[in-house]
């Protein structure tokens, strides 16, 4: 199914009314895996549940192929939700939990227990239908929400953060489960997710809310390669942020130097990722560096398959990868990659 | 870091003892364990002693009163047994039976309508904002406040204009109000408790709003439900100015039959009638506790799932 966001607003609060979402609009295609990507209290979550029908917005429009459905109760929208809490009815048991949209819709009470046997083996649950809920572990609950959200055959699924009550290791295939089913049933799919690595792992495409408004939206590789701002570069994890003043094209913070072209000068901050940096020792000369003088160690950590490095950059922290580990005190030279940085002003 | 390390040494390098070491203080902590469990015991038992003391030994004194005709002090046991009482209960020309009924229907409609009132309002305060909320939930404990015998006078004669005096129906209404606190307090509590997860769940997976209630709320609330209809259930089947006030007399229900002998100080008989009053409701609570194991057998948990 299509579906378009259009500029939607919401303010909540009784007495103060404070801003949630300001204008916020993008198109899914149809089957396509969308993320809302954001910090917590973006206001990712209130977009989801507004596309459900369970916050009602204060202007703007949702459009499934074609039609606004803003008049619509949640019930008659035809979606599937999962929440983080996974929100299983304890007076029921799998089976019937996942039968629930089935009933819900009006199919009889053979068919929907087929419906549920057959969901059940696709989120390799099969034999548990006769279970209470409450005797599951969490990856069970979830895979079983997940079946449920999916048992109507719903126009779109809404995911809201699903695997971040989950263990680390449980996540990983979690992750993969719902790509597989996302991928059988080709149902067209919005998870909200604060965790930059599970949206590029599983999107097709990435819209980047931050404090109500859509910062960038595009493919997960456009927003890792060419993030439109400081947040978004920064939210992929294993980097530094610098601040500093641009001239000249130059980005300067102490001895740092890194190429700005075309930027007005001024006060600017530098996302640099730890992979794009690595050290020399001082004086040992091997060509093109980013630094002018020395910079000092200021101390090493073990971070298994690596040692991170922490460069002084006048008070503030340089974190760079290296193979050993470095004496604090011990004065290095810096190498910057030209892809790994970026560069805003502030 | 280094000193745990060594330690782990120490312990592998000498691992019988360490095993020996293991096993004594496991039977240590058994036996503490035991001690406690025993002082726990010792306490638990007083309590019951005490509660067997305080409440059966009135008990017993009733169903014994039921049956005397005369106790006088300082003897131990009743002189004379009487059948007075069973014959007032089962013989007299009002007989037991459409009074008894009469009480219990009242008790339920009371039990039933208040419960209803109270699980809307309970939601309305727990979960929706509107002008004047603040006041409106003030106002529902607004009945604890004012004698149920000053309310009674008040509302007698609006009651009256209403032509509700008299009747069943106007009884069951000044009951309902009289008990509307103690159910709005434990609805709030339950409601507040269950959240609007499960509803938004639900609602979302194409459950209308009555379909909502029938299958995912009113399970969820059921031990409320039953906690707040129990509690208006006790309240009005005990109440008995405001019956006689407000049913004039023509409202008959257990505790205004009861009534007069208890002040007159007919001890028999109002220990007759008691033991009855403490059955039926005994009998009413088993149907209500029936009730919950059947519709809510799978385990009720508001904070999981």
């Amino acid at each position: 199914m299509e579906m378009k966001v259009q500029e939607i607003t919401v303010s909540l609060g009784r007495r103060v009314k404070r801003t949630i979402l300001d204008s916020v609009s993008f198109d899914v295609k149809e089957g396509e895996f969308l993320s809302l990507l954001g910090a917590s209290g973006a206001g990712k979550s209130t977009l989801l549940k507004v596309i459900a029908g369970i916050t009602v917005q204060d202007s703007g429009s949702i459009i499934f192929d074609g039609q606004a459905i803003d008049h619509l109760a949640p019930h008659r929208r035809n979606i599937g939700f999962v929440f983080q809490d996974t929100r299983l009815f304890p007076n029921m048991n799998v089976e019937e939990n996942v039968a629930f949209p089935c009933k819900m819709a009006g199919m009889s009470r053979k068919e929907r227990m087929e419906r549920a046997h057959t969901l059940l083996e696709c989120v390799q649950l099969d034999g548990f239908g006769n279970r209470q809920v409450t005797s599951l572990s969490g990856g069970q609950q979830q895979r079983v929400a997940l079946a449920r959200a999916l048992a109507a055959q719903p126009r779109v699924l809404l995911l809201d953060e699903p695997f971040s009550g989950l263990d680390e290791d449980l996540r990983d295939d979690m992750r993969s489960l719902l790509l597989r089913l996302h991928r059988d049933f080709g149902t067209t799919t919005i998870m909200v997710t604060h965790d930059a690595v599970e949206a590029l792992e599983m999107s097709d495409r990435i819209v980047y809310i931050s404090l109500g408004c859509v910062e960038q939206d595009g493919t997960p590789m456009e927003l890792y390669a060419q993030p439109q701002t400081k947040e978004i570069a920064a939210c992929f994890g294993d980097c530094s942020t610098l601040e500093g003043s641009v001239s000249d094209g130059v980005f300067l913070a102490s001895s740092l130097q890194l190429a700005a072209e075309g930027m007005a000068d001024g006060p600017a901050e530098a996302v640099v990722r730890y992979q794009a940096v690595s050290l020399r020792e001082a004086g040992v000369d091997v060509g093109h560096h980013a630094t002018r003088r020395p910079l000092l160690i200021r101390c090493s950590v073990y971070r298994g398959d690596t040692h991170l490095a922490r460069v002084d950059v006048e008070g503030q922290t340089l974190t760079v990868p290296a193979e050993q580990s470095f004496i604090p005190g011990m004065a290095v030279d810096v190498v910057v990659d030209d892809q790994g940085y970026f560069i805003y002003p502030m | 870091m280094i000193e745990d390390k060594q330690g782990g040494e120490a312990n592998t390098s000498t691992q019988p003892q360490g095993r020996e070491a293991q096993g004594r203080s496991h039977a240590d902590s058994r036996q503490i364990r035991k001690a406690r469990r025993r002082n726990h015991a010792w306490v638990s038992r007083v309590f019951l002693i005490v509660h067997l003391i305080c409440v059966l030994l009135p008990l017993g004194v009733i169903v014994a009163w039921s049956f005397t005709a005369s106790w006088p002090w300082p003897d131990l046991l009743p002189q004379q047994l009487s059948s007075r009482g069973l014959v007032e209960l089962f013989l007299s020309r009002q007989g037991l039976g459409p009074v008894l009924a009469q009480s219990i229907a009242i008790a339920l409609a009371s039990a039933l309508l208040a419960t209803i009132i109270a699980a809307c309002a309970a939601r309305a305060l727990a979960f929706h904002d509107f002008f004047g909320k603040e006041l409106f939930r003030f106002a529902t404990v607004l009945p604890f406040l004012i004698p149920s015998t000053v309310f009674a006078m008040g509302i007698q004669v609006l009651f009256i204009r209403a032509g509700l005096a008299n009747t069943a129906v106007g009884v069951v209404i000044a009951h309902t109000i009289v008990a509307l606190p103690y159910a709005i307090a434990i609805m709030s509590e339950v409601t507040v408790a269950a959240g609007q997860r499960l509803e938004q769940q639900a609602r979302v997976l194409g459950a209308s709003s009555l379909r909502t209630c029938l299958h995912v709320q009113i399970p969820q609330l059921l031990p409320g439900i039953l906690s707040a209809a129990s509690m208006v259930y006790i309240i009005s089947f005990s109440q008995y100015f405001l019956t006689l006030l407000i049913g004039g007399g023509a409202v008959k229900t257990l505790a205004t039959v009861m009534f007069p002998f208890l002040t007159s100080g007919d001890r028999t008989i109002a220990s007759a009638y008691g033991l009855v009053f403490l059955l039926s409701t005994l009998m009413v609570f088993f149907l209500f506790e029936m009730l919950l194991k059947r519709f809510a057998s799978r385990e009720v948990s508001y904070f999981e799932g």
